[in-house]
């Protein structure tokens, strides 16, 4: 455990932050509900609850006599706030407390936090300081130092830079979202402090952007004809009115921070006029227009900096600069006029939202904690007892919120309870625990919701229990529902290999009913008066498996004359698949390019046969067992090729059966040699298929050593993690069953091997030595290769490899395509990629 | 990330626009087709429009117009989606919506 204190927090008018330093330097924490470093000082005490941040500024002044914010004001001060719900009073130390306690949730490290450092605003009295130090104590801190905001926002700029160059008189200008500060610093080698100081604490960013909408917005508005009405709307105040301010106010924030870094900003809004008629209006608005706004609060705050020079009998020149702290020092009008009217330099150096919060944790790094370190029994045994609970929730709904029951076996005085949802979507605040606790959950759509119920001692401090994560899946069936028997695929062109494969929509498993959109390309261009046909076909079975050896449970042949046009290779292809429970398969295919729809219900009783499809398929597998049978003769296995020869004369029998039932009208012979073809195919897949796999993985591992080595030499740190990205997926393609899955990883390996040679100088000069050896009546243009060849000799000697590799694909661009097999050029696939 | 959530936000506001006075019908598949490739990069949004809003919605930003009575709250309009990420198969909003909130109409 260190020995200094190390944490701060900013415990602001407005908002507060907690932050930590370390070796690595100050981290500001975040809070784990919404990612922002600043949590709003308001508290809010709603029917049994307590909220603090956020939600509770959101009902500030919605809910005056139950939620309260700006509380630091009155610290030291013999005023109090009743709550009407609680029908008690709160102190100002009190609320602070709440504040206090909740930036301790930002600490994700599960750092124990006895010891802080808070800052305070440099006017703070005596009283109002110890009222800060007791507001600590009640968070359950049990050392606190206070440090003054504007020596905090000091220290954080002064680790920044030599502070030697800077000795002398600083100005500390602290423009928040509610409040302005100005203090004046004297700073030398040995000594930092406060000599004086002024403020308001009424004013800030917010009220700029007020000024922004009546000032800039709503006059624009109010010029529009169909928007006119709108003016006796404002002077009423309706609601309609107010609905629009609101809007217009988030607008108006948003403007204001692109106003910061661009010369102007067009609002887009929409706005209803009188007839209910949405008209869309462009406000715009200029830097100089905002600036306009801004200009008389912020002279306002550059008279009570002069004010604050001329009563220390200082000079502007005496300043030596001036450093900017709070959100609102963003706008560049501020820091324009405090060049112009100081005439010194403003240092913007440090993120001014988090510039306290992060000096205050540097002087936290350096101060040395008076607390030893607790070996208290008592403490300990806190927070390893365990409350036993019992816990009832259903695992899986439909509907937007589910009640959880939380049954404890002892009683729970004293002991408060709180509920949040792992995503940050949803708290309960802190809420008085009894020893059976109903909570209605809120639930995210369409996924998993996670909540963590933590129950608080009376410091709100978290205590051991048996609650597991309470996790709700929202949207989907509970998995006790109807799993699928069988992978479903769709099948897809594999254009390279010239053949198809099975891509997973349904993995095996998945819970009926369900429905998927898939996104893909036509394969090739489909003539309108072409022969060739877009079939989709959707097949039940093994993914991993030959498509052909899969049973179609859905098929849509989209005939080319059905089309409005020659659809082009490359367009977009959407199909939509839904399964009922009751296994009805619905198919839908968009074609976006002739912007068609194809759709159609399969209902699983009954089969699907392309006779086109499978006249195609039975060749291919005739093809494949006949490579087959030559590769085991070669190899002199005659027991392969026995059983192979049986599979052959198998297939040529069920062909012939197919060219006599094409002169047949029997509609059912179709479904037979269907099913013939497949149990065939089914047979052929299993034969060998270990002994192919094993092969494959043998060739994956040396051919991964072989790129490894490469890899490992080459200075391209994106080619190492290419690498990497390939070999993660190796698990499940290796220790798989899918020829595919290998297949896929292989070629990824052999495209980065070859990347990296032909990146290489060798490589290129390699590749240029192998093309320089082919003779030119090779090549489909004789003199322009021979010309090639002159200049590649010549880049050579130059040792010019980048010309040489232009040169050298120039080269092999003039070679003729290589001639493919025969059988493969029929190749028609499905049109599916 | 931000990059991201600025077009998911524009998604939003185009999805919006087309549901007053556009296309919607014509135009939905192309809004569909660019929500599934912002699931394929991880993030899913949602809309929370008429939803009941009450103070335990973190997930939301909320500008409350008129009184607030506990129940009776709804999201009357919304400036910006909740949007989701997933990471180690755990959500996280890394957007809260901004969201009008109103009393429901009698």
């Amino acid at each position: 455990m260190s020995s200094t204190i190390d944490f701060a927090i900013d415990l602001g008018t407005t908002n507060s932050a907690i932050a930590k330093a370390s070796h690595a330097g100050v981290e500001v924490f975040k809070n784990p509900l919404d990612l922002k470093q600043t949590l709003p000082s308001v508290v809010g005490f709603r029917r049994n609850r307590i909220i603090v941040g956020d939600k509770a500024r959101e009902l500030l002044g919605k809910d005056p006599d139950n939620v309260f914010g700006g509380f630091k004001r009155k610290m030291g001060t013999s005023e109090s706030f009743f709550v009407n719900s609680l029908s008690e009073t709160k102190t100002p130390i009190e609320l602070s407390a709440h504040v206090l306690r909740e930036l301790k949730n930002f600490v994700h490290s599960g750092e124990e936090l006895n010891s802080v450092v808070i800052t305070i605003p440099a006017s703070f009295d005596t009283i109002q300081s110890n009222a800060t130090k007791k507001a600590g104590y009640e968070a359950g801190f049990e050392e606190v130092v206070l440090l003054q905001e504007p020596i905090a926002a000091c220290l954080a700029f002064v680790n920044k830079g030599d502070r030697s160059e800077k000795s002398g008189h600083w100005i500390v200008y602290d423009l928040g979202g509610g409040t302005f500060d100005v203090a004046l610093a004297s700073i030398n080698e040995q000594d930092l402090k406060i000599v004086d100081h002024r403020g308001d604490n009424f004013l800030g960013g917010l009220d700029f952007d007020h000024r922004l909408v009546t000032d800039v917005f709503l006059k624009q508005i109010f010029v529009v004809p169909e928007l006119a009405y709108l003016q006796k709307e404002y002077e009423d105040r309706t609601l309609n009115f107010r609905r629009l301010y609101q809007i217009l106010l988030l607008k108006a924030e948003e403007a204001k921070k692109q106003l910061s870094v661009k010369e102007s900003v067009d609002v887009e809004i929409e706005i209803q006029d009188e007839d209910g008629i949405e008209q869309e209006v462009i406000l715009m608005v200029t830097r100089d227009q905002f600036n306009t706004c801004i200009q008389e609060k912020l002279s306002y705050t550059l008279t009570l900096v002069e004010e604050l020079l001329a009563d220390n009998n200082l000079e502007t020149s005496d300043i030596k600069q001036v450093i900017l702290v709070g959100g609102s020092t963003y706008i560049p009008r501020v820091q324009e006029l405090l060049q112009m009217r100081l005439k010194t330099e403003v240092n913007t150096s440090v993120d001014p939202t988090t510039a306290v919060a992060v000096g205050a944790a540097q002087y936290a790094a350096g101060k040395q904690k008076k607390l030893k370190v607790s070996t208290s029994t008592e403490n300990n045994y806190e927070t390893t007892s365990q409350l036993q609970a019992k816990v009832s929730y259903p695992k899986s709904s439909m509907d937007t919120e589910e009640v959880l029951l939380v049954d404890f076996e002892d009683d729970l005085e004293d002991h408060f309870y709180r509920i949040r949802r792992e995503d940050g979507g949803y708290d309960t605040g802190i809420i008085k625990a009894s020893s059976k606790i109903r909570e209605f959950l809120t639930l995210a759509p369409d996924r998993l919701n996670n909540f963590k119920v933590e129950i608080l001692n009376s410091n709100h401090e978290p205590v051991g229990t048996n609650i597991p994560i309470i996790s709700i899946l929202h949207g989907k069936f509970s998995i006790d529902g109807q799993p699928l028997p069988h992978d479903i695929c769709i099948e897809v062109d594999d254009l390279e290999n010239k053949r198809t494969k099975l891509e997973v929509i349904f993995p095996k498993n998945s819970i009926l009913p369900l429905n998927k959109t898939i996104y893909r390309e036509v394969s090739k261009t489909i003539y309108k008066d072409g022969e060739d046909k877009l079939i989709v076909n959707v097949l039940e079975g093994d993914l991993y498996a030959l498509p052909e050896t899969n049973q179609t449970i859905g098929i849509i042949e989209i005939d080319p004359a059905k089309l409005d046009m020659d659809l082009v290779k490359g367009s977009d292809l959407e199909i939509r698949m839904e399964i009922s429970e009751s296994r009805d398969l619905r198919v839908c295919v968009y074609l976006s390019q002739t912007d068609q729809e194809f759709d159609q219900v399969f209902n699983s009783s009954e089969k699907y046969v392309s006779e086109a499809k499978l006249e195609d398929e039975l060749s291919l597998l005739v093809h494949k067992i006949r490579k087959d049978l030559r590769e085991k003769e070669t190899q002199a296995d005659y027991d392969g090729a026995a059983t192979l020869k049986e599979y052959l004369s198998e297939a040529m029998l069920i062909e012939e059966e197919f060219a006599l039932m094409k002169n047949t009208l029997s509609g059912d012979e179709k479904y037979h040699i269907s099913e013939r073809k497949r149990r065939l195919a089914q047979k052929f897949d299993s034969l060998n298929k270990d002994a192919r796999l094993t092969k494959l993985r043998i060739a994956y591992y040396e051919l991964k050593e072989s790129v490894r080595k490469q890899v490992e030499t080459h200075p391209d740190e994106s080619v190492k993690a290419k690498f990497n990205n390939i070999i993660s997926s190796e698990n499940e393609a290796v220790k798989g069953q899918s020829i595919f899955l290998i297949e896929e990883l292989i070629k990824k390996l052999k495209v980065l091997r070859s990347d990296i040679y032909i990146n290489s100088d060798e490589g290129i000069i390699d590749l240029y030595y192998q093309l320089a050896r082919i003779n030119n009546s090779m090549y489909k243009d004789k003199k322009l290769a021979d010309s090639l060849k002159d200049q590649g000799q010549k880049a050579l000697e130059r040792q010019n490899y980048k010309e040489l590799k232009v040169i050298a694909f120039n080269l092999h661009h003039l070679l003729p395509e290589m001639k493919e097999n025969s059988f493969l050029n029929n190749f028609k696939g499905t049109g599916v990629g | 990330m931000e990059a991201i959530i600025g077009i998911i936000n524009q998604v939003h506001e185009v999805n919006q626009k087309l549901e007053t006075k556009g296309d919607l019908i014509n135009v939905s598949r192309n809004i569909s087709r660019i929500k599934h490739h912002l699931e394929e990069l991880g993030y899913t949004f949602h809309n929370p429009i008429n939803e009941d809003y009450n103070d335990t919605r973190t997930d939301c930003e909320a500008n409350i117009i008129g009184d607030f009575t506990e129940g009776k709250m709804y999201i009357s309009k919304v400036i910006k989606p909740i949007i989701f990420t997933e990471t180690n198969n755990a959500p996280n909003i890394i957007q809260k919506a901004v969201v009008i909130v109103e009393q429901k109409p009698e």
